[in-house]
């Protein structure tokens, strides 16, 4: 992240949410599921800075998740068939093709983007998209395959340090909170102060915890 | 949906298939649109002994395991299960699953109930239509088949079409899915079906906003239509392509209708009328298991529906042969008219443009749709109308045993059929769906292979072929296994051509930047 993203945008208008993670999946057909989970997963992190959504819906029907905040991170399966089921891949939505697939049902994400974006729509600044190599996903009341199973921790992780309380202690330079500059400036050393107890106690529990447990505990 | 309660096929069946299929491996294009379905979603293209296209087939990824995963389960659940296997059509799931279980229920939902399911789908049609015309089909026909595939998406419509349409667009959208959450429950999936009849009355004030949105949607179809005039009827390039022969199939052609043999998507018995625009037949929806059969090829799981009296006579036009079609223009083909009179002036407009009925021009689906477009917004704005929409008496509770039920409606991609069968207790025992894109099967097929034949010989394929292959079964809108979504990946499209040997003779790759290598 830019150290200059905390202060290049504007802040988020009244009751608009920071962050979004909008999840994408189907909890019947097999490893598309993985959405579902992650959804289920997060909820006890929604806030009104962070939002956690969930559809099965595909194409423009997206258009709608993509509007009104200021960042998304989107989780999703895909078959590229290069990679073992499992494997994470992680984009910006620029480095992604806007392409139309094979058939106009394919239509997705990146083009509700673009299309948000040249109509002039609140669509939010900054995508970042999470994709889990899936195994079978075309089998209705399938079960999730334990190699897509077993990155869900890893997953959650990954999302987790992406949401402002996770970040706006790392580096100071994607602070998400909006204060006046000179309280921002008064605050600097308490966030100083902050990141390394969160650093300190975050390491010593990744020894006996997965990040998942450890994310959750805090939490509470 | 596969039946999976077949019997397995003796062993002489099943080594003839591998047979078959290992001849054909030999010699055979594999386009690949490589993304969220990558080795599903695929387009195998068949050479003989000279290299010259023998056949093309198209084949549709389909979703298994439904048979199993719906056997007991109460039968109740049956529209909510329906509409969460589809993330593009969950309404026209919920609503043929809704009709079902009347059927299997054997109740006939209030005349209310009846208003407030049409008037909730009219509006879900409006919404599909007004979203597919513009973004999901302007792509190939507003920008242009020609233009390059970097061009070919969302904003080079936009670019063409103006931004201020496009808020149009998606203001309209917004005002329909409004009033679907309102109604229906959920705008994603709705949740407003029981058997016998809805779960929530329209309030007067809902009603008056259903008439306000309706009233909008009628002038938004209109400029729609007028603007397909002047982008596209317009460009003579455009009218040629429709008009040209790679396009055009002679087959049979099916869609519901009402008493007066005019389109209805709600309810109504098949129509189906001949290559030559005769009626050949007309049916109760219970009737369809007599006129519709499923054919397998020994290469492919995809099933092809023909009719079953005229019999499977290969991938071929005529009389003769049991292909049909759905979808808006086959439904335009099997119908008399439009109900409505706005939609009605349309459709007599876009008969005579293209030369009278029936219209066997793929590509007339794009003009199809905007004319039926027009009638979901007026139909829209009759039910909206009706004092009888408001009345209390929304369901009907069943007292029959539950049996067998069959529920079909027009999907906005054409004909889908929902088939159930319970025992006593209302729990499934089987189940069978038939999509709008099974009904298609055949005919998208022969679209691909006449593509193919045109532009490929032996080793010989020409980067254009990948633009038109595409355009032949993206004029379908074929439905890809539903509920997925997808990634673009880095090689959307893939042509493989191959010796009798099996070599790869070359290789044709289009990169998500559009550009296209050959290897």
């Amino acid at each position: 992240m830019s150290s200059a993203a905390g202060d290049s945008h504007s802040p988020p208008a009244e009751g608009v949410p920071a962050l979004r993670v909008l999840c994408l999946g189907n909890e019947l057909l097999g490893d598309d599921a993985l959405g579902c989970v992650v959804a289920e997963r997060l909820q006890p992190f929604a806030s009104k800075d962070v939002d956690i959504l969930c559809t099965p819906e595909s194409g423009f029907y997206l258009l709608d998740c993509v509007l009104n905040v200021r960042r998304l991170v989107v989780v999703d399966t895909v078959q590229t068939g290069n990679a073992p089921p499992g494997t994470i891949y992680r984009f910006r939505d620029s480095e992604l093709p806007l392409v139309s697939g094979g058939s106009p049902h394919y239509v997705g994400l990146c083009e509700s983007l673009a299309l948000g974006r040249t109509l002039g729509l609140a669509v939010a600044e900054k995508v970042i998209i999470l994709a889990v190599e899936a195994g079978d996903s075309l089998t209705i009341g399938a079960e999730m395959s334990p190699e897509v199973r077993s990155i869900i921790p890893a997953l959650l992780r990954m999302i987790r340090d992406m949401m402002p309380t996770a970040q706006d202690h790392k580096s100071g330079d994607a602070i998400v909170r909006q204060h006046h500059p000179f309280e921002r400036i008064l605050l600097w050393p308490w966030f100083q102060a902050r990141s390394a107890y969160h650093g300190l106690v975050f390491e010593v529990k990744r020894e006996t915890h997965t990040y998942e447990e450890t994310y959750t505990r805090r939490s509470l | 949906m596969p039946d999976q309660n077949e019997p397995a096929p003796p062993n002489a069946w099943q080594e003839g298939i591998a047979k078959a299929n290992a001849e054909y491996v030999r010699r055979r294009i594999t386009i690949d649109p490589i993304t969220r379905l990558e080795g599903h979603g695929k387009i195998d293209i068949f050479l003989d002994d000279s290299g010259a296209v023998e056949r093309a087939y198209f084949q549709v990824p389909e979703l298994r395991g439904f048979e199993k995963f719906v056997q007991g389960r109460p039968v109740e659940e049956m529209p909510q299960i329906t509409s969460r296997i589809c993330g593009v059509c969950p309404t026209a799931h919920h609503m043929a699953a809704t009709k079902a279980l009347d059927n299997v229920y054997k109740v006939d939902p209030p005349p209310a109930a009846k208003k407030i399911r049409e008037l909730i789908y009219s509006t879900f049609i409006v919404e599909d239509h007004a979203l597919h015309f513009y973004f999901l089909g302007g792509p190939d026909f507003v920008v242009g088949p020609d233009a390059p595939a970097g061009e070919r998406n969302v904003l080079g419509v936009i670019a063409k079409v103006g931004v201020e349409t496009g808020k149009k667009v998606i203001a309209m959208r917004r005002r329909l899915r409004e009033l679907m959450a309102l109604a229906g429950g959920k705008a994603a999936h709705p949740v407003f079906g029981l058997p016998g009849g809805v779960a929530k009355r329209i309030t007067g004030e809902a009603q008056k906003q259903f008439q306000e949105v309706a009233a909008e949607a009628v002038d938004f179809a209109q400029f729609t239509l007028k603007l397909f005039e002047d982008v596209v009827l317009k460009n003579s390039d455009y009218v040629n392509l429709i008009l040209s022969d790679a396009y055009t199939h002679r087959t049979y052609y099916m869609g519901m209708v009402d008493g007066q043999n005019r389109v209805n998507f709600y309810d109504g018995p098949l129509r189906v009328v001949t290559p030559t625009g005769k009626e050949w037949k007309k049916f109760a929806p219970d009737k369809y298991l007599e006129n519709i059969a499923e054919h397998v090829e020994p290469w492919s799981y995809v099933k092809f529906c023909y009719l079953k009296p005229v019999g499977w006579k290969g991938f071929t036009e005529g009389e003769d042969s049991g292909v049909y079609s759905v979808a808006p223009m086959a439904r335009l083909n099997a119908s008399d008219g439009m109900a409505t009179p706005l939609a009605q002036k349309a459709y007599e407009a876009y008969v005579s443009t293209l030369g009278g009925k029936p219209v066997h021009h793929t590509l007339a689906n794009h003009w199809a749709r905007l004319v039926e477009l027009l009638y979901g917004a007026e139909r829209m704005q009759e039910l909206a109308a009706d004092p009888a929409l408001t009345d209390d008496s929304i369901r009907v509770l069943p007292t029959e045993t539950p049996k067998e039920g069959i529920g079909i409606v027009e999907a906005p991609r054409g004909t889908l059929i929902h088939h159930y069968w319970t025992d006593a207790n209302g729990v499934v025992e089987k189940a069978n769906l038939i999509v709008a894109t099974q009904n298609n099967a055949a005919r998208i097929a022969m679209s691909v292979e006449k593509a193919a034949k045109k532009l490929i010989s032996g080793a010989n394929v020409p980067e254009g072929v990948l633009n038109q292959i595409e355009m032949a079964f993206r004029a379908y809108d074929p439905c890809h296994g539903c509920a997925t979504h997808s990634l673009p990946g880095s090689m959307p499209l893939l042509v493989r051509v191959r010796n009798q040997s099996g070599a790869t003779l070359t290789t044709l790759r289009r990169d998500f930047n559009g550009s296209v290598h050959r290897e």
